[in-house]
């Protein structure tokens, strides 16, 4: 649905986005990357509203920034706070629907709005809005016009544990739908919550895309960490050093050992055959770098 | 089967065209000229620039309108400098432009260490300064050349100046010497402080101070201590401005001393002052 093809933009000597290539299908997918990455500027771009300086972007196999029908089919739900502050929930989210050119816009406004849990006879303005209750009316604005593809940039920005797990459960809802969400975020576990699929920009670049579970799979340089709780913790490390299954090794407490493996699935298939051998109770094996915070630090370290 | 993957983001190599040493010194020269004027820099650094070319060109275009509205031929002549004169109004700017905008040329890069970067490319020490000097030189030439060939163009459409076709070429040629030697003259003068020091202060304080000592120490040494006239030549505050007149056929301030004197000690300050820096920088340890 979405697709970026050596797409590169650039202000003047600054290079926001240098040669990014990507496919996005149905389903949440989360731009990841630290401040600074590009990611607004990359989200602009997929929703045309700036040109790249090179490469191509075609978003539902059209130019978004040639085909304007598209905009019809494309939500964006900006970071910055462009909202009309004297509207009510109910007359932005109309007005909004309004300018999609949707048939009937109250309708639409009431169903978006009911969608992000927001009341629409709230006569209260928006500026009189809590900051989570903002971001929703954002949001409803968003998808007042049913996109096939919406664009969240920071949406759990200021919002309280609460509300935060409101809007993720919407974007779950909205990708289950079958459309396209891509949401930007540098924190990383909010983007974790969105789900595992993640484009990781770094300084303007691609650094990875896919599942980050199969992205750390990918790392062959970057041994695996991994905790293994068990009565005997030296006997196993020389078990497992023995069969060379580990590259390192290192007993952390009376009955704790972590080591480092390059070959993850050799490691498991192995390491219950050798507590056997040597008589050793394992009692729990967990991996230590496998969290998405691992996978960006690795990959934004590099 | 996954479809993840991870991107290269490591050591690309440029595939671009490569330009080699000429397209080296002309990258140099043009973001010399850049850095020089402050182009792409805050509004800060772009004031003294400006304040040289407007005080290079704006008598030339007052005297344009002058000799465009007053139809009365004796008061116009009166008002209206000869060519030699100009530079007289354009002093100034040059000497601002030399003293305090040229430095920004070479000390810079020696402060930050941009001078191993520029070695590590395809520029040699020669080819370098080479790029400096046309950067700062061809500037320089935009405040000696531009108003009088402003002048020489305005006068001629307006039937003022030279009327002959072979006046209108020799005045040409005249300007077109007088403005490189000036430009020379100071693109030296200025790469030479440059040269010694790594901050452009320091540069711009020793550029005065050079045209200043040069100019008293020669004046009592003349008037006060009976020194031949031709020791005036060494004033080279006044030197290049009086021998610019006598390219115009024009004696100035000091028509004591000869032509060929002043020529030489314009010849001695260029040459020596070249020789200085070019000595200086391939002496010079590069560490970045």
């Amino acid at each position: 649905m979405i697709r970026a093809e050596g797409v590169s933009k650039w202000f003047g000597d600054v290079v926001a986005v240098s040669d990014v290539s990507f496919a996005v299908g149905p389903g949440v997918t989360a731009l990841l990357g630290p401040n600074g990455a590009g990611k607004s500027t990359l989200l602009r771009l997929l929703c045309g509203l700036a040109r790249p300086s090179r490469g191509q972007v075609e978003v539902l196999g059209g130019d978004p920034r040639e085909d304007l029908s598209l905009f019809a089919r494309i939500g964006l739900v900006p970071q910055q706070e462009g909202l009309f502050e004297a509207h009510t929930p109910l007359e932005f989210t109309t007005l909004a629907a309004r300018l999609s050119r949707v048939p009937d816009p109250e309708a639409a406004a009431l169903a978006a709005l009911d969608t992000v849990a927001i009341d629409p006879a709230s006569p209260k303005p928006v500026r009189a809005l809590s900051k989570g209750n903002r971001q929703r009316v954002k949001i409803a604005a968003g998808i007042v016009h049913q996109p096939e593809v919406l664009f969240l940039d920071e949406p759990l920005t200021g919002l309280d544990p609460r509300q935060r797990r409101v809007i993720i459960d919407l974007v779950h809802r909205l990708g289950e739908d079958g459309r396209c969400v891509l949401v930007s975020s540098h924190v990383l576990d909010e983007v974790e919550r969105f789900g595992s699929r993640v484009l990781v920009i770094a300084q303007g670049r691609l650094a990875a895309e896919g599942d980050f579970r199969d992205i750390r799979a990918l790392m062959d340089d970057r041994p695996h960490r991994l905790r293994v709780t068990t009565d005997a913790p030296h006997r196993l490390a020389a078990g497992l050093l023995d069969q060379a299954v580990v590259v390192g090794a290192a007993v952390t407490g009376p009955a704790q050992l972590e080591v480092e493996t390059t070959d993850a699935p050799a490691f498991r298939r192995t390491i219950a055959v050798v507590a056997r051998e040597r008589d050793v109770r394992l009692d729990e094996v967990v991996p230590l770098d496998d969290d998405l915070d691992s996978v960006f630090r690795y990959l934004v370290g590099r | 089967m996954s479809d993840a993957r991870i991107v290269d983001r490591g050591y690309r190599p440029y595939d671009g065209p490569r330009l080699g040493a000429p397209g080296a010194i002309r990258s140099l020269v043009r973001h010399t000229a850049w850095r020089v004027l402050g182009i792409r820099r805050n509004a800060r650094t772009k004031v003294l620039p400006a304040l040289s070319a407007g005080i290079a060109y704006v008598p030339a275009v007052v005297f344009v309108g002058i000799a465009a509205f007053i139809p009365d031929d004796r008061l116009r002549d009166d008002v209206l400098p000869s060519y030699g004169e100009y530079y007289g109004f354009v002093t100034m700017a040059i000497v601002v432009f030399a003293a305090f905008v040229a430095p920004e040329a070479l000390c810079p890069d020696r402060r930050s260490g941009m001078l191993g970067l520029y070695l590590a490319s395809p520029l040699t020490r020669d080819t370098y300064l080479l790029a400096k000097g046309v950067a700062v030189g061809g500037l320089l030439a935009l405040t000696t050349l531009g108003p009088p060939l402003l002048l020489l163009l305005a006068n001629t459409l307006q039937g003022v100046g030279p009327d002959d076709p072979l006046d209108v070429l020799t005045t040409l040629a005249r300007v077109v010497a007088a403005g490189f030697m000036l430009a020379a003259f100071f693109t030296v003068l200025s790469l030479v402080a440059s040269s010694l020091t790594d901050r452009r202060a320091v540069a711009s304080a020793g550029v005065v101070l050079v045209l200043l000592v040069s100019a008293v120490v020669a004046n009592v040494l003349v008037e006060e201590m009976d020194a031949p006239g031709w020791v005036l030549a060494f004033d080279l505050f006044d030197t290049p401005f009086e021998l610019a007149g006598r390219i115009f056929g024009e004696r100035g301030e000091v028509p004591e001393v000869s032509t060929a004197a002043l020529a030489t000690s314009a010849a001695v300050v260029i040459g020596l002052g070249s020789l200085f820096v070019r000595t200086r920088y391939q002496r010079l340890a590069v560490v970045s």
